[in-house]
């Protein structure tokens, strides 16, 4: 089992490194391969929105930089965790650039899924999505657009189980991680 | 009263000019021209990445009275060069006390058919607005945004005639200082296409587009998959 920690801390968000250390032990004490991309620094264009990875050169992306072997990573892991400051309920753009440059790995044609139309799956297997918000102090309104997030994007890229969890600042950093590895437990027994 | 003289349009698409978020955000903005407002206009992508320009968007957004964020939604969410736009304005706000009441609102696009898959993006933007201590007028959603494709609204001509009228009304209320009235964003979010027809019609749009590129029968190769 392979697990993929996309770690979209911001300049100034050194003090992430404590949590982001004891999820990494958590997973590879239940036997998960892990690898952890610091985001802030690999390099990573801004998709262009041109759509050539879907009718030009299907599955992948024309930007010949570190996206495209984020979104082979992306594709080739069980579970992905999306480690981010939350950012106005969102994700920080660090973790966004790589987010963006998912879309190679999805189909251009639409389908109905749930009542909407989204795009059919490229691959038949999909990753798990837990999704890690961090937070200065609590705040309903942003939280609740967090996790409301983090669905939408499982019903978009197809996750087979997705969680979301946030972490405020304020928190006992031991209840967190206690916290997290009862959804890992969850995520362990669906995946 | 607080003044309402100079509106910013921000432009958050990679395609610029020829983007659909330019399309409705060019709209609103002739017509905000037209009741008198000075408009000035910025494309993000251009502005997040160098220092000189990155100071350059933070004067646009200081002198502004009104803020018109349009944009596209990537991945139920808003573009990576918006988001840092976003955190490098707020970063900015915080270092001061901004003495001048300022608007702001959102226009989210997206190329599903439905508008309503746009309210997450809308929402991190209210909150945005809500941090940098902007007054928050409306947010507009758009869905079925291919069949605009970039191109002018006027030119689109009756297929968006209700988009068009909605973007009237908000003009008016927002020249005035007013919220967008719910009947602009309800006209505005109607829906302008029948999805079954965007649905199909979309599919066949994209296998032409391949067959154009010579790789009509490699659309769904799957070069990641561990199994080749």
């Amino acid at each position: 089992m392979k697990a993929l920690l996309l770690n979209g801390s911001l300049k100034n968000d050194n003090d992430f490194n404590m949590i982001c250390s004891s999820i990494v032990e958590l997973l590879e004490r239940d036997g998960f391969e892990v690898e952890q991309i610091m985001l802030k620094d690999i390099e990573v264009a801004a998709c262009q929105g041109c759509f050539e990875c879907w009718v030009k050169t299907p599955g992948q992306c024309k930007i010949d930089d570190d996206g495209r072997e984020v979104a082979r990573k992306m594709v080739q892991s069980n579970l992905i965790i999306h480690f981010s400051p939350i950012i106005f309920g969102g994700y920080s753009s660090e973790l966004k650039k790589v987010l963006d440059r998912f879309i190679p790995t999805i189909l251009p044609f639409f389908t109905k899924r749930n009542g909407e139309t989204h795009h059919k799956y490229r691959y038949k297997s999909r990753s798990s999505i837990i999704a890690i918000g961090v937070i200065d102090k609590p705040d309903e309104e942003e939280e609740a657009t967090f996790k409301e997030l983090v669905y939408r994007n499982s019903l978009n890229m197809g996750a087979p189980v997705h969680e979301a969890l946030v972490y405020n600042k304020t928190q006992n950093e031991e209840d967190f991680i206690s916290g997290f590895s009862n959804i890992l437990k969850r995520v362990e027994a669906k995946t | 009263m607080s003044n309402n003289n100079k509106a910013l349009l921000l432009i958050g698409s990679p395609k610029g000019e020829n983007s659909t978020s330019a399309s409705l955000g060019n709209h609103l903005t002739s017509r905000l021209e037209e009741l008198g407002m000075k408009i000035e206009k910025g494309f993000i992508h251009r502005l997040v990445n160098r220092e000189e320009t990155i100071q350059d968007l933070i004067r646009k957004v200081d002198s502004a009275d009104l803020i018109i964020l349009s944009f596209p939604l990537y991945v139920d969410s808003l573009p990576a060069p918006v988001i840092k736009a976003m955190e490098l304005i707020k970063e900015e706000r915080n270092k001061f006390e901004s003495k001048k009441s300022q608007n702001f609102i959102a226009i989210s696009n997206n190329g599903f058919p439905e508008a309503s898959q746009n309210i997450i993006a809308l929402q991190i933007c209210r909150i945005f607005s809500r941090d940098c201590g902007f007054v928050w007028k409306g947010g507009i959603v758009v869905g079925g945004g291919g069949a605009i494709n970039g191109i002018p609204l006027q030119e689109r001509g009756g297929m968006v005639r209700n988009v068009i009228k909605g973007l009237d009304i908000a003009a008016h209320a927002l020249k005035d200082g007013k919220d967008i009235p719910q009947e602009a964003i309800d006209l505005i979010s109607k829906k302008f296409i029948p999805y079954t027809f965007y649905r199909v019609f979309g599919n066949l749009g994209w296998r032409l587009q391949a067959r154009k590129y010579g790789v009509k029968k490699k659309i769904k190769d799957t070069p990641y998959s561990l199994t080749i």
